[in-house]
């Protein structure tokens, strides 16, 4: 048996954790650069459609009817370590699928006790933490998924779904979208339907051998899965990184090399702490610049890359690579919207070959400057110390107006109590007027 | 000549997370502000651990959201509840615990 542990409006769940004063209170986090809207709490639900722009509800949020928060990623990934760990008590199997869901091996549990199982699964990771979720429970990951979608969808259900103990689970699959099946994507699923398919039971119902003629052997997988026999086990062990990403919006849309190329170093930056704290290097390095897919003229993208020998996570030299690859992928006369770097033919550092062509670093040197670099950051703040590459004043930022604390990763951004005080008998006396 | 260093005898140094912090996932800091309180042992200044994983009892230290604000108090079982001293339920509002103070840091 399977359990999927979905958190309810993950990022807007984050935000209300520590603010009281925004319960039942309609809240909303916007995408990086404060874009879109990326998640709503319920009471947003109601309020406003996701993918919403922040200017078409800015006049709700001056009302104060609405509350918008910049995306907090320290934050979520703080409290998606939180939730993963609480999960940890309730199985020995957790795979954490993505930063808001999350499988959980049930085996050997008998079927009768498994509804009260997730109920207390439910209670403990809210009283833990403050985070909602759902859960679904079922015979395999697909229906596990399907299950936990419907917990959320149908508050009688108290958050709760044992897909085992529907009474008629046939009924319920033909009620549901082909589309909400998992790793059933926008493509598949047009697919599917130019093929008749359109519900989850006519999927589950569907001749095998044409699946798999069409779909290949992972759609025969999901169509046995939906009849109740697993093919996709537990992956407790997170798989390998194969890249490192670092890519964002610009505040506004650039047209200066010399602002793309800032941009560029401080992306790199980034990715080579990221590289550094997974003690990897990297034998390959892309930059790639865009502008918006919006605009019907004057679009470019483009991307460059190069060989790293020997593979590195030292940030000088990455941002001395990255600065010749910004400037080959740079062509003037276009308004870029967004960089990326990418790192990718990744080995763990002590595994690294010697070069035979390179010549020789001083890598021991190097890697206590990079150590150094590091700990003054983490002590400090991002960035006090860094390269000269990276720009004093970047007018290229992204926007995030709207930023919250980060309240469980930064001593100074720590929520704040009170000491309580019975409040005493207001005074009914009348204000003195002052004696003039 | 002086003594060896014991090699067998070395442990690993004292560690306050580990003797402070029973369950990571659900403790929280989380720091006192505003004015002195006459008669609470609690000031302005402190690091509160904050466990939520703890079930408040008759005499507690806890977090509550009241009126909206994260306040720190003691609570008392009063008709079978835990409210602060000479609460009235209903008439003086909700009173949502959030967690017991597991220990308290004083900068001295």
């Amino acid at each position: 048996m399977f359990a999927l542990v979905d958190c309810n409006s993950f990022f807007a769940s984050c935000e209300k954790v520590f603010r009281p004063d925004l319960d039942g209170k309609p809240v909303a986090v916007l995408s990086n650069n404060d874009g879109c809207i990326v998640a709503r709490s319920p009471e947003a639900k109601q309020l406003i459609p996701m993918q919403a722009t922040l200017y078409s509800v800015q006049d709700l949020v001056k009302q104060g009817k609405l509350h918008v928060f910049s995306s907090n990623p320290v934050l979520y990934k703080d409290m998606s370590r939180r939730v993963i760990q609480t999960l940890q008590h309730f199985s020995p199997e957790v795979e954490q699928y993505s930063i808001d869901e999350a499988f959980l091996g049930l085996h050997g549990f008998t079927k009768a006790d498994l509804t009260d199982y997730g109920h207390k699964i439910r209670t403990t990771v809210k009283q833990w933490t403050g985070i909602p979720v759902s859960v679904g429970i079922a015979k395999t990951k697909t229906l596990a998924k399907l299950a936990a979608h419907g917990a959320k969808r149908h508050p009688d259900l108290d958050g709760v779904l044992d897909f085992g103990t529907l009474a008629d689970p046939d009924a319920v699959l033909a009620s549901i979208d082909v589309g909400e099946v998992w790793g059933i994507g926008r493509n598949l699923k047009a697919k599917l339907n130019s093929m008749g398919i359109k519900t989850v039971l006519q999927l589950k119902n569907a001749d095998e051998r044409l699946i798999k003629k069409t779909f290949g052997i992972l759609g025969l997988r999901t169509v046995l899965e939906l009849r109740g026999t697993a093919c996709f086990p537990m992956e407790p062990v997170a798989a390998p990184v194969t890249m490192r990403i670092v890519s964002r919006s610009f505040g506004h849309l650039v047209t200066e090399l010399s602002d793309i190329k800032e941009a560029v170093a401080t992306y790199t930056t980034r990715c080579a702490e990221k590289l550094r704290a997974d003690g990897l290097v990297a034998g390959h390095f892309t930059v790639a610049i865009r502008t918006s897919y919006y605009r019907a003229k004057n679009q470019y993208v483009a991307a460059r890359s190069v060989a790293l020998d020997p593979p590195t996570h030292d940030t000088a030299v990455l941002i001395h690579e990255a600065m010749q690859l910004a400037e080959a992928a740079f062509t003037p006369g276009y308004e870029y919207l967004k960089a990326k770097v990418i790192a990718t033919d990744l080995t763990p550092v002590g595994e690294v070959q010697g070069s035979l062509f390179a010549a020789p670093v001083d890598t021991e040197k190097r890697d206590k400057l990079m150590q150094t670099m590091d700990s003054l950051n983490r002590k400090l703040c991002p960035d006090a110390v860094k390269f000269g590459a990276l720009g004093l004043k970047p007018t290229w930022a992204m926007r995030s107006e709207y930023f919250s604390q980060r309240y469980t990763t930064h001593w100074g951004e720590l929520p704040t109590v009170k000491v309580w005080q019975m409040v005493k008998p207001t005074s009914t006396r009348l204000p003195c007027k002052p004696v003039r | 000549m002086g003594f060896p260093v014991p090699g067998d005898a070395i442990e690993q140094s004292l560690d306050l997370n580990h003797h402070l912090i029973h369950n990571p996932a659900a403790t929280f800091f989380m720091r006192v502000e505003g004015d002195m309180v006459a008669g609470q042992a609690v000031q302005p200044g402190d690091l509160l651990l904050v466990d939520r994983s703890r079930v408040a009892q008759d005499g507690s230290l806890v977090v509550a959201a009241i009126a909206g604000t994260l306040q720190v108090l003691r609570v008392e079982q009063h008709q079978g509840q835990l409210v602060p001293p000479g609460w009235q339920r209903g008439t003086d509002g909700d009173i949502d615990i959030c967690g017991v103070v597991a220990h308290l840091i004083r900068k001295v």
